[in-house]
C-alpha cells in the first residue's frame, strides 16, 4: 500500500511538474522543424536556420542578456550599498515593514508605474516643467520605450533591490560578519580591507545561485519589456510571443524555434548552476 | 543626519508606486504639464460597488482563481514533496522540480498553449488556474524540502510504530508542526497566482480578465485612473499578506 501511494504522488508530481515541460518541448521542436503544423510539408531546418542565422534572435538574446546583467549589477550595488551602511536599521520598525513593501507589488504594476514616472508627459517631467529645467515635454529625455532599454532596467531594479536588500541582509547576520570583521581589524585590516577581501567576495559567494536564478528570471521578463520596452528590439520572451500573434502562419514555426531555444538555454543555465555548487560544496 | 536623511528618500522612494496609484485612482483629468491633477472623484472607486462593473467581476475571478491555485498547490505540493524528500534520487527529483519554475512563464505557456486548445481548456477558468498550478505546484515541492528533515521523518516513523494511523498523524503531528510553512507556502503560490501575465493571457487568450490583464486593457485603452485603480487592487493584498506574515509567521518562527 504504501508503494502504491508512493507511485501515485510520484506520478502527481511527473504529471504536473515533468511532463508538462517536456511534452510541450517536444511538440514545439517537431513543429519547429516541419514535422507537424498547419504548413507541415516535412522535415526542413529552414526554420531554425532563419532563427540562429536570421540575427533577430541572437540580437534579441544578447539584448536579455544585457538587461538582466545591467539591472543585477545595479541592484546588488545599490543593495550592498544599503546593507553596508545601514545594517540593522533596514530591518527594525517600520522600515523593517516597508523594505518589504515592493515585494508585494506585481511586474504588470512596476511596468506601468515606471510609465507613468518617466513617459515625456509623465510625473518627473512634470516635476522638470514646474522647476523649469525644461519648457516642452519634447526636451525631456527617451527613458522609456527607448533602445537602450532604461525603463526596463530601472523597473527590475526597482523591484530587485528590496529582494537582494534583504537577501544580502540575512547572509550579513547570518555568516556572522559583524565578528569577522572585528577579527579583521584585530589582525591590522581597515575597513576597505575587510569589505573588499572577505565581507563582498563572502556576501557575492553565498548568494550566487539566488544572483543567477533572478538574471534568468530578468532575461526571460515578459510583462515590464512589454509595457516599457522598445519597438525596434525585443527582450526574447516579447520576440516570442510576437512571432505566435502575427497573422503570417510561417512565423509560428519561428517563434517554436526561439522558445525551444531559449528553453534550452535556460535549462542549461541551471544544469551548470547545480553542477558549479556541487563543485564548490 | 545624512544617514537618516537617505533612509527617508529610499522609503520615499518605496511609497512612491502606492502614492502614484492612489492619486491617479481618484483623479479625473490629468493634463500636462499639472503635476496635480484637475479635479477629484471617487467615481472609479465606486465602480467596484457595482455588481456587472468590469473591475468588480475581475477582482472576484482573481481571487477565486488565486485561492483555488494556492489551496490545490498547497496541498499537493505537502503529500508529494515528502515523497520526494525521502526518496533515493532525491537531487533528480528536485532538479526536475525546477524547469517549469525557471522557464518564463509565457515561454512555458508557447509550448503549451495548443494542448490547452485541444482539450478545450483553452479560455476557461479552470484551463487558466491549471496553467497557473503548473508554475505553482513545482515551486511548493521545492519550497516544502526545507521542513522534510530527518527529525521530522523519525518523528512520523515512531508515531506509526507506537499504533497511530495516517490521519492522526497528520492531524496531531505534522499538522501543527507544519503550520506556518504551510501558510506561508499559501501566501506564496496566492501571489504567483495573483501576479500572473504572461501565461494567464495566452491561455485566456485575454478573455479570462484577472486583474493584470484588466491593468494591460486599461494601458492600452490609454485609462490611466481605471489602470491605477486595478493596479492598487493588485497590490492591497498582498501587503495585507505580507503584514500578516511579518506579524503572525514570521515571529513565531523567530
Amino acid at each position: 500500500m504504501p508503494k502504491l501511494s508512493s507511485g501515485i504522488l510520484k506520478s502527481v508530481f511527473l504529471v504536473l511538474a515533468v511532463l508538462p515541460v517536456a511534452i510541450g518541448l517536444g511538440f514545439a521542436l517537431l513543429y519547429s522543424l516541419g514535422i507537424i503544423g498547419v504548413l507541415s510539408e516535412g522535415f526542413t531546418l529552414s526554420y531554425w536556420e532563419e532563427v540562429l542565422l536570421g540575427g533577430t534572435f541572437l540580437k534579441s538574446l544578447a539584448y536579455s542578456f544585457y538587461i538582466g546583467i545591467v539591472t543585477i549589477t545595479v541592484s546588488l550595488s545599490v543593495a550592498f550599498w544599503l546593507v553596508l551602511y545601514f545594517k540593522e536599521s533596514l530591518t527594525r520598525g517600520v522600515t523593517g515593514y516597508l523594505m518589504f513593501l515592493p515585494l508585494s507589488i506585481p511586474a504588470v504594476v512596476t511596468g506601468f508605474f515606471i510609465f507613468q514616472l518617466l513617459t515625456k508627459s509623465g510625473m518627473l517631467s512634470r516635476v522638470f516643467h514646474y522647476l523649469g529645467w525644461i519648457d516642452t515635454l519634447e526636451q525631456f529625455p527617451e527613458l522609456v520605450q527607448d533602445d537602450w532599454g532604461v525603463g526596463i532596467i530601472l523597473a527590475h531594479s526597482l523591484m530587485a533591490i528590496p529582494f537582494f536588500t534583504l537577501l544580502l541582509n540575512s547572509i550579513y547576520h547570518d555568516q556572522h560578519l559583524d565578528q569577522l570583521k572585528e577579527v579583521a581589524q584585530t589582525l591590522g585590516g581597515n575597513q576597505q580591507t575587510f569589505l573588499i577581501k572577505i565581507g563582498v567576495p563572502l556576501m557575492l559567494r553565498t548568494a550566487s545561485p539566488n544572483i543567477l536564478l533572478y538574471l534568468l528570471f530578468v532575461v526571460g521578463a515578459y510583462e515590464v519589456p512589454l509595457l516599457v520596452g522598445s519597438q525596434r528590439i525585443q527582450m526574447v520572451s516579447v520576440l516570442a510571443v510576437r512571432k505566435f500573434q502575427r497573422f503570417n502562419l510561417h512565423d509560428i514555426p519561428e517563434g517554436y524555434a526561439i522558445s525551444v531555444a531559449f528553453t534550452v538555454l535556460l535549462l542549461g543555465c541551471i544544469w551548470g548552476l547545480v553542477k558549479l555548487n556541487k563543485k564548490h560544496v | 543626519m545624512f544617514k537618516k536623511g537617505v533612509l527617508l528618500i529610499v522609503l520615499l522612494g518605496i511609497l512612491l508606486p502606492f502614492l502614484l496609484m492612489g492619486l491617479l485612482s481618484v483623479s479625473k483629468g490629468w493634463f500636462y504639464p499639472d503635476i496635480f491633477p484637475k479635479s477629484f472623484t471617487l467615481g472609479h472607486w465606486q465602480l467596484l460597488l457595482h455588481q456587472e462593473s468590469e473591475l468588480q467581476q475581475s477582482l472576484l475571478l482573481s481571487l477565486l482563481m488565486a485561492l483555488g491555485v494556492a489551496s490545490v498547490a498547497t496541498l499537493l505540493g505537502f503529500w508529494v514533496s515528502k515523497e520526494l524528500a525521502y526518496a533515493k534520487q532525491r537531487n533528480t527529483w528536485l532538479l526536475l522540480a525546477y524547469w517549469p519554475f525557471v522557464l518564463s512563464p509565457v515561454v512555458l505557456a508557447i509550448l503549451l498553449q495548443r494542448f490547452f486548445i485541444y482539450a478545450g481548456l483553452s479560455v476557461s477558468f479552470i484551463g487558466v488556474s491549471l496553467g497557473q498550478l503548473l508554475l505553482a505546484f513545482p515551486y511548493t515541492v521545492i519550497l516544502f524540502q526545507s521542513f522534510w528533515s530527518n527529525y521530522i521523518l523519525e518523528l512520523y516513523q515512531q508515531s506509526v510504530t507506537l499504533g497511530a494511523s495516517t490521519v492522526q498523524v497528520f492531524r496531531q503531528i505534522l499538522l501543527p508542526i507544519a503550520a506556518p510553512i504551510l501558510l506561508i507556502c499559501f501566501f506564496q503560490t496566492f501571489l504567483i497566482s495573483w501576479f500572473e501575465y504572461g501565461l494567464t493571457q495566452l491561455i485566456g487568450v485575454g478573455k479570462i480578465k484577472t486583474l493584470t490583464i484588466l491593468v494591460f486593457k486599461y494601458v492600452n485603452e490609454a485609462n490611466i485612473f481605471h489602470a491605477a485603480l486595478a493596479s492598487l487592487l493588485l497590490m492591497l493584498p498582498p501587503c495585507l499578506l505580507l503584514w500578516l506574515n511579518k506579524r503572525f509567521v514570521f515571529s513565531k518562527l523567530v
